[in-house]
């Protein structure tokens, strides 16, 4: 460990001396130190909750199988031209694949 | 001599549609007036009948139901702004975030998404649509809370991909909208995001409702979120009423919809097709491409403006080039022409003839007996330090927290605090 980041200090230090001129990089030194020290808090908490999250919830019962709510023939403003909630709700898989047809005809995927 | 602007109204309540959660949305669209969009989704509507996929092409959109005006005609022939080197721009605060650090952080091409399922969330309404999104409010099939979820039309992976970064970045930020889930259909690859639910008011009806001291203290809740994302090196590029949901019996407020947010990159020069047209800033109007997080306080500006003036929206342009000539009606020509010159721009001269000459308005002009109350002098004042032409001169968001205009909030916010 030691090795190497001193190896890498003293293989990077040409380079720091070249750039000196240039006002961009102002304190390469410091810049060099919290590059290694940064750790992304945010990205690590996002992670974690959402594995809890996910781990919560993953004995859910078996989904029944259900008729599908969208009936072949609705239109998007049958049901979608309004934000009146809809009569019940409606599974995210068949909301997708109900958009994805009129995403098709629009030409969206191509 | 300006020329005069074009004299049909778009009308405001059509856009009440596409407004939750959704990006720039279809009033950016660049020039046909909400007529055309209007007939164009009639016949969206009428081709989508069924959901199968054998159906005749879309019919040809319907002909313009009126000839140009010689603004339009103009319009068309407007070429870009020419910026002669020499006079780059850079962020006077959190510019050098990414470069700072590791490329892991920035660098959201290489994101690999883990999706989860998308079998344990429901749909119950929808809450929006925009150009890049539907939006619904759901819930989740084992706990019944509520959710939004944004189910995101096809775009390109490195579109999402920035979203989804940026969103994990930000986790946890203070008023920033939570990213709970990420999920995707197997067979179309359609992705949805899953996010924490509010119970937001729509703006028209909230805004015209609130106090002065209800829009001090939500300005502030947004410029904390814009202090935050900033400080974190990322700039939001859509900040407009439709994307800051307010839960005003929990005086709760979150900055959604970060799909057009992006990494700042000292001397970077990004698109400057962002932003929603009444609240793009003058640097994307005149094309100066290495803008930063200030345009973010410009739209702040103009949001903030449309509320204590209660003129919504307070800069109306009819198209790009019309939103300019709408601003330097309020600034003045002499303010924009210093602005350009000071970062070496020349606009084409059509657009400089349509700009036309135009004195600085007053703040004070806009003031009436309906406004009096919530456009006091410290309002005045402030939204005078947002709204400027150089991007460089706006207050950054740290700043206008420290304005005194949010003194009564910040003196409610340590009594508070003292007394706990």
């Amino acid at each position: 460990m030691e090795m190497n980041k001193k190896g890498s200090h003293s293989k990077e230090k040409p380079t720091v001396g070249r750039s000196s001129s240039s006002s961009e990089v102002k304190k390469p030194a410091e810049k060099d130190l919290s590059s290694s020290t940064f750790v992304n808090q945010a990205a690590i908490c996002w992670h974690e909750s959402r594995k809890k999250w996910v781990d919560k919830n993953s004995q859910q019962q078996q989904r029944m199988e259900r008729e599908s709510m969208i009936s072949w023939s609705t239109a998007y403003e049958d049901l979608l031209s309004t934000n009146e909630p809809f009569s019940e709700p409606i599974p995210l898989p068949e909301m997708v694949d109900f958009l994805v047809d009129i995403w098709h005809d629009e030409g969206l995927f191509d | 001599m300006a020329i005069r602007p074009l004299n049909f109204k778009v009308s405001p309540n059509f856009h009440t549609l596409s407004s939750l959660f959704s990006s720039p949305s279809l009033l950016s669209a660049q020039s046909p007036p909400s007529i055309f969009l209007f007939l164009r989704r009639i016949a969206s509507s009428v081709t989508s009948l069924s959901p199968s996929h054998h159906h005749p092409p879309p019919p040809p959109p319907p002909p313009r139901l009126r000839s140009l005006s010689p603004q339009e005609t103009l319009a068309h022939k407007i070429g870009k702004s020419i910026r002669r080197p020499g006079a780059p721009s850079k962020a006077r605060v959190y510019a050098d975030v990414n470069v700072i650090r590791p490329k892991d952080y920035w660098d959201y091409e290489s994101l690999t998404v883990q999706w989860g399922d998308q079998d344990n969330y429901e749909v119950v309404r929808k809450v929006g649509r925009g150009k890049y999104s539907e939006v619904f409010e759901g819930v989740h099939c084992t706990d019944n809370e509520k959710r939004v979820i944004k189910i995101l039309k096809p775009v390109k992976k490195k579109k999402i991909k920035r979203e989804i970064k940026i969103l994990q970045n930000l986790c946890g930020g203070i008023n920033i909208v939570k990213l709970l889930d990420i999920v995707r259909d197997q067979q179309s690859k359609t992705p949805s995001l899953i996010f924490e639910h509010v119970n937001n008011i729509d703006f028209k009806v909230l805004y015209p409702t609130l106090s002065d001291f209800d829009i001090r203290y939500y300005i502030y809740e947004l410029l904390k979120a814009l202090d935050y994302c900033h400080s974190q090196g990322i700039m939001h590029r859509d900040v407009k009423p439709h994307n800051v949901m307010i839960d005003h019996e929990q005086r709760k407020l979150r900055l959604i919809d970060w799909g057009l947010a992006e990494f700042y990159h000292p001397g970077k020069e990004y698109n400057v097709r962002v932003a929603s047209r009444y609240f793009k800033g003058p640097e994307l109007l005149v094309d100066l491409q290495d803008y930063d997080y200030s345009l973010d306080l410009w739209s702040l500006g103009c949001m903030f403006a449309g509320m204590i003036f209660r003129k919504e929206p307070f800069f109306y342009g009819h198209d790009n080039y019309d939103q300019l000539v709408k601003i330097a009606k309020v600034l003045g020509t002499d303010e924009l022409n210093t602005y350009l010159s000071k970062y070496r721009l020349e606009l084409d001269p059509d657009l400089s003839t349509l700009v036309g000459r135009h004195s600085r308005k007053p703040w004070t002009k806009f003031i009436n007996v309906d406004n009096q109350h919530l456009a006091v002098p410290e309002a005045v004042d402030f939204v005078d330090k947002l709204l400027r032409y150089d991007h460089q001169e706006r207050l950054t968001a740290k700043e206008a927290m420290a304005h005194p205009y949010f003194f009564p909030i910040r003196n409610a916010e340590s009594s508070r605090t003292r007394n706990q």
